[in-house]
C-alpha cells in the first residue's frame, strides 16, 4: 500500500478510478455480510465518487478541507467495513452525504458539520478525491493528513487582528463559554469515552471555534481548532477512543486555544500583535497524527509533557468564563456592581424605613386594624424583597467544583495514582466574590489531596483499600455559613511525624501538649510545608499557608480531621458573602460596636477573684489558668460613661489561645448580621475600626477591627508602661 | 479691621479670579458670621440624624450618620474654625456636600438661602496676618450690606483631613 499517494499531486487518476468499483464493491460485499441490506445508499456512494473522479479529471482545484471530507467518508467506510459502526444506516447515510459534498451534488449540513463556514463553495471538486476513495487506501488518508499538517508549521509568531473589536470580545466571551463546555465534556468522556453525545459537544465546541475565528482571520486559533476538531472526527467515528493520551492532547489543545483566545482579549491595545505560543506548530502537529509521537488511547502517562514544555500559564482559568459557565443554560443580565450595591442599600432602608413605620405608636396600638394589616403586608412583601436583592450577589459553587475534576485528573495523572474526584451540594451558593477567592485555596487543597493525601494504587491495595481513590467535595450552609468539605480516603495525617517535624523547626517547644487540632494546624504554617514535603512526612503541607492566607482574606477557617491511615478531611467554613459580618453587638457607654463573630472566642462576666493587676496597671483575667490582658474599650476609644469595673461587665475575648486578650464592654446586645460598608471616602482608615453598619434601628454601629484594635491597645499599654518607667 | 493698602497692587490679578468665582451660593450661619458655599457642591440639606462617633478622631469630627444606606462623616463647622460648639436647635442642620468624589455632612448652625454673587460684589480675601488661617476662604462678598465668607470646601474638607488627624 502506497503511503505516498495523496501528497503526489501528480499521481494520476485513472488507475485508481478503475480500482475503486471493485473495492467498492468489495465493500459491499463485506457489509452485506455484516447484515446491513441497504445497498442503494451504498451505490450512490459509488456514483458519488465516480462523479468526483470526472470532476477530478477536469484538473478543477482542490478547495480547503476537501481532503478532510473525504477522509472522514474513508473513515465511516472502514468503521463500515469492519462491522464497528453502532448504526452502519446512519453512518452509511452520513458517508454519502460527505462525498456528495466533496462532489458539490451538496450543500453541507450535518454529517458535513466538519465543513468550516469559510469553506469555499465545495463545487468544483477534488482532484485527488478519486484516490482516497478507495476504502483499500484509509490508511493513506490518515498518514497523509499526518504529513501534512494543515498549514502550520510556518506559523507567525504574532499576528495582528484587524477585526472589529466588538466582534472580537463577543467571539471571546462565546468561546470561553465554548471551551468550558468542551472540558467538561473531554472530561465525562474519559468515563465514558463511547458517549455520542459528548463528543459532539466537544466537537461542536472546536467546530464553533474555529468558525469564528476563521472568520475573524484568526488564523492560529483557527489552525489549532481545526486540528483538535480532526482529532475529535476521528473519535467521532469511532476510529480512536478519546481517553488516555488522546484525552490528554485534546484538553492540550483546549489549553492551547484558551491561551491563545485569552491573549486575544487581554492585548494591551486593540493595535497590539497576537502573540503564538512557541508550541503552537507543535502542538498542531501532534494532533494531526498523535500515534506517531506515541500518544494513545492506553498511554496514562502520555509524552506530551516532553512533546509539549508544559506552559502554566494556560492552566488557571479565567475566572471571568467561569462565572458565566454556570449561566450558559440560563439567560442572564449583567449589571454594575455599584448599582447592585446601591440596590441593596435602599432595600436596606427600606427595610429600616418599614419596621419604624411598623413601630409606629399608631400603628403598634392595635387602634388602627385596617392600616396594621396594610403595614404588615408591606412587611411582607418589604422581607421578600431584602431575601432576593441578597440572593442577586449569590452564584452556586458548580463552576469552581467543576475546575477541580481538572485538578484531580492532571495531578492523578502526573503522579501515577488513580483518584475519583465525586461532588455534592455544588448547587450551594455563595457570594460571588467569595466564589473567586475561594477557588485558590481549594485547588492547592484537592491537589494536595491527590498528590499527598491519595496512595499510590499498590500502595492502597496493599492497605486494603479499593485501588481507585476517592476526593469527595461537598458543600452545605450551616449556620449562616457555607462549609466546603474537602474528604479524601488517603493516608491520613501522620500526628508524630509532624510534631516531631514542628519540633525540630523550633515551631513548638518539646515538652509542649498539643491538641490533635492544634497539631493539624501546623501544617498551616509558612515554611513548614516545605520541609514536611522533602521528608515526606505525611506531604501534606504544600502551599497551606496560602490557605491559610486567603481563608484570612475571606474571614473563613479550615478545620482539619484526621484518621492515620483512613484519610483527611479539611471543612473550610466561610461567611455567605464578604458584605455581611457575622457579628455580635455590644454596648459600651452610649456608644455600640459590633465585635466580628469570627474573632471571639467566648464572653463572660468575670468572678472578682480571677482579676489581677500588674504593678498596679494592665490588668489580667485568669482565664483557665492563663494570664489574660483586659483592654478596656471606653478607655481606648475614650467613652464616657460606661462601666469600669471588670465584674461588672462582661469580657469579650478575643485572638488565638496563647495570644488572646479580653476586650471590656458593659453588655452584650446580640448577634448581628450586618451589611459592612466603609466609612465613607472623607474617613481614612480608623485604627480599630474596620468599617461600619447600619444597626436596625437606622444609626451607625461601627465594627471593631480586632487584630488592630489589639494592636492598639498593646502599643498604648507600652507607651503608658514607658512613660510610667520614665516619670 | 481690614488693611486697604496692600489691596491695589492685586486688583487685576484678582478681578479675574473673581469674576470666576461669580455665581449661586448656599449661605449659613456659624454663630453670628454668614458663609457661602458653592449650590454646585451641595447635594442636599438634612436635619441633624443620630450620629456615631468615630473613636480616635478630632474634635471636629463629630461622627459618621447613616444616610439612606450610606455612611457618610459629619463634621461641626464650628469646631473646625475653632468657634464653640452650639446647643442643637431647631434650625441645625446637616449641608450634605459633595467635593472630589468625597460625601460629607457639614453641621452648621441654620441654613439662609441661595444667593446670587455677581463678579463685581466679590473682594478678595483681607490678609488678616498669621493668627488667622484665611486658605479655606475663597473671598468675601458684600450685598446689602452684609458680608459674606465664601467658603473653598475643598480646603475646608480636605480628605486627608480626617485621616491626618486620625494618624496623630
Amino acid at each position: 500500500m502506497p503511503t505516498d499517494k495523496l501528497t503526489e499531486p501528480t499521481a494520476v487518476p485513472e488507475p485508481d478510478a478503475e480500482r475503486k468499483p471493485a473495492s467498492l464493491s468489495a465493500v459491499i460485499d463485506l457489509l452485506s455480510a455484516n447484515g446491513l441490506s441497504d445497498s442503494t445508499k451504498l451505490i450512490d456512494c459509488w456514483e458519488a465518487l465516480v462523479t468526483l473522479v470526472e470532476k477530478d479529471a477536469t484538473g478543477a482545484p482542490r478547495p480547503y478541507g476537501t481532503k478532510r471530507l473525504l477522509e472522514e467518508a474513508c473513515n465511516q467506510l472502514e468503521t463500515l467495513a469492519l462491522g464497528t459502526s453502532g448504526a452502519p444506516e446512519s453512518t452509511l447515510k452520513s458517508t454519502l452525504r460527505l462525498l456528495q459534498v466533496v462532489a458539490g451534488t451538496d450543500q453541507p449540513r450535518d454529517a458535513a458539520a466538519s465543513t468550516p463556514p469559510i469553506v469555499p463553495e465545495p463545487q468544483e471538486t477534488a482532484e485527488k478525491a478519486s484516490r482516497v476513495a478507495a476504502p483499500s487506501e484509509e490508511e493513506n488518508a490518515r498518514q497523509d493528513h499526518a504529513e501534512t499538517p494543515p498549514e502550520s508549521s510556518d506559523a507567525p509568531q504574532t499576528l495582528f487582528i484587524a477585526a472589529d473589536p466588538e466582534l472580537l470580545t463577543e467571539f471571546v466571551q462565546e468561546s470561553r463559554d465554548n471551551l468550558d463546555e468542551a472540558e467538561q465534556a473531554l472530561l465525562s468522556l474519559e468515563t465514558d469515552p463511547t458517549n455520542k453525545e459528548t463528543i459532539d459537544t466537544v466537537f461542536r465546541a472546536f467546530h464553533t471555534v474555529k468558525g469564528v475565528s476563521a472568520f475573524l482571520d484568526l488564523t492560529p486559533i483557527k489552525e489549532l481548532a481545526h486540528s483538535a476538531e480532526s482529532l475529535l472526527s476521528r473519535a467521532r467515528e469511532g476510529e480512536i477512543r478519546c481517553t488516555g493520551g488522546y484525552a490528554s492532547l485534546a484538553l492540550r489543545a483546549l489549553d492551547g486555544l484558551r491561551a491563545l483566545i485569552v491573549s486575544v482579549d487581554s492585548r494591551a491595545s486593540a493595535e497590539a500583535p497576537l502573540e503564538i505560543p512557541a508550541t503552537h506548530a507543535k502542538l498542531i502537529e501532534i494532533l494531526g497524527a498523535p500515534e506517531r509521537f506515541g500518544i494513545g488511547a492506553t498511554a496514562s502517562e502520555s509524552p506530551l509533557d516532553t512533546l509539549l514544555p508544559a506552559e502554566e500559564s494556560t492552566a488557571p482559568q479565567p475566572q471571568q468564563a467561569e462565572a458565566k459557565q454556570q449561566t450558559t443554560s440560563d439567560s442572564f443580565v449583567r449589571v454594575r456592581t455599584n448599582r447592585l450595591d446601591r440596590l441593596l442599600d435602599a432595600v436596606g432602608e427600606l427595610v429600616i424605613a418599614q419596621s419604624m413605620v411598623a413601630q409606629d405608636k399608631t400603628i403598634a396600638d392595635d387602634q388602627q386594624m385596617e392600616l396594621s394589616r396594610k403595614v404588615a403586608h408591606t412587611g411582607k412583601i418589604v422581607r421578600e424583597l431584602q431575601d432576593l436583592s441578597m440572593s442577586l450577589r449569590m452564584m452556586p459553587l458548580k463552576a469552581t467544583f467543576q475546575r477541580m475534576e481538572r485538578v484531580v485528573r492532571d495531578v492523578a495523572r502526573k503522579g501515577g495514582k488513580k483518584v475519583r474526584l465525586t461532588t455534592a451540594g455544588a448547587d450551594t451558593e455563595i457570594d460571588r466574590n467569595l466564589v473567586d477567592l475561594l477557588a485558590d485555596p481549594l485547588v492547592h487543597m484537592v491537589r494536595n489531596a491527590c498528590d499527598h493525601g491519595i496512595e499510590t494504587p499498590e500502595e492502597r491495595l496493599r492497605a486494603g483499600k479499593p485501588e481507585i481513590g476517592t476526593v469527595h467535595l461537598r458543600a452545605y450552609h450551616d449556620s449562616g455559613r457555607v462549609v466546603v468539605e474537602l474528604k479524601d480516603d488517603g493516608r491520613g495525617l501522620d500526628r508524630e511525624k509532624i510534631l516531631k517535624k514542628a519540633i525540630a523547626n523550633g515551631l513548638v517547644a518539646a515538652d509542649r501538649v498539643l491538641s490533635d487540632e492544634e497539631v493539624y494546624g501546623l501544617i498551616f504554617a509558612p515554611g513548614f510545608s516545605t520541609a514536611a514535603k522533602v521528608t515526606d512526612v505525611s506531604g501534606r503541607g504544600v502551599g497551606m499557608d496560602v490557605v491559610q492566607q486567603s481563608m484570612r482574606k475571606v474571614k473563613g477557617r479550615v478545620v482539619i480531621q484526621s484518621e492515620l491511615g483512613r484519610g483527611t478531611t479539611f471543612s473550610i467554613h466561610v461567611p455567605l458573602t464578604l458584605a455581611i459580618t457575622d457579628g455580635m453587638l455590644v454596648r459600651v457607654g452610649n456608644q455600640r460596636y459590633i465585635i466580628p463573630t469570627v474573632s471571639i472566642s467566648m464572653s463572660f462576666r468575670p468572678e472578682p477573684e480571677a482579676l489581677k493587676s500588674v504593678a498596679g496597671r494592665g490588668e489580667l483575667v485568669l482565664l483557665r489558668g492563663h494570664p489574660t490582658p483586659i483592654f478596656r474599650l471606653h478607655r481606648l476609644f475614650g467613652i464616657a460613661g460606661a462601666v469600669e469595673t471588670p465584674s461588672d461587665g462582661i469580657l469579650v475575648v478575643i485572638g488565638e489561645a496563647g495570644d488572646a486578650c479580653a476586650i471590656l464592654v458593659d453588655e452584650l446586645l446580640g448577634q448581628h448580621q450586618v451589611v459592612t460598608k466603609s466609612l465613607g471616602r472623607g474617613v481614612g482608615p480608623v485604627t480599630g475600626v474596620s468599617g461600619g453598619a447600619i444597626l436596625g434601628d437606622g444609626r451607625v454601629g461601627l465594627i471593631l477591627d480586632t487584630a488592630g484594635f489589639i494592636r492598639m491597645a498593646r502599643g498604648d499599654q507600652e507607651d503608658t508602661i514607658t512613660s510610667g518607667a520614665a516619670a | 479691621m481690614t488693611p486697604p493698602s496692600s489691596a491695589p497692587s492685586k486688583t487685576s490679578q484678582d478681578s479675574i479670579v473673581h469674576s470666576d468665582l461669580a455665581g449661586k451660593y448656599l449661605s449659613f450661619f456659624l454663630a453670628d458670621e454668614e458663609y457661602g458655599i458653592e449650590i454646585l457642591k451641595v447635594q442636599e440639606i438634612i436635619g441633624v440624624l443620630p450620629i456615631t462617633t468615630i473613636p480616635r478622631t478630632p474634635p471636629h469630627v463629630l461622627g459618621v450618620i447613616n444616610l439612606r444606606g450610606k455612611i457618610i462623616p459629619v463634621v461641626d463647622l464650628r469646631l473646625r474654625f475653632d468657634l464653640n460648639a452650639a446647643e442643637i436647635t431647631e434650625e441645625t442642620c446637616i449641608i450634605v456636600v459633595a467635593t472630589s468624589g468625597v460625601v460629607m455632612g457639614l453641621q452648621v448652625d441654620r441654613v439662609s438661602e441661595v444667593i446670587d454673587v455677581e463678579p463685581d460684589n466679590i473682594e478678595a480675601t483681607p490678609n488678616f496676618g498669621a493668627q488667622i488661617n484665611t486658605d479655606y476662604i475663597l473671598g468675601l462678598s458684600r450685598c446689602e450690606g452684609s458680608v459674606r465668607l465664601l467658603l473653598d470646601i475643598d480646603r475646608v474638607l480636605p480628605a486627608s483631613d480626617v485621616t491626618l488627624a486620625n494618624d496623630l
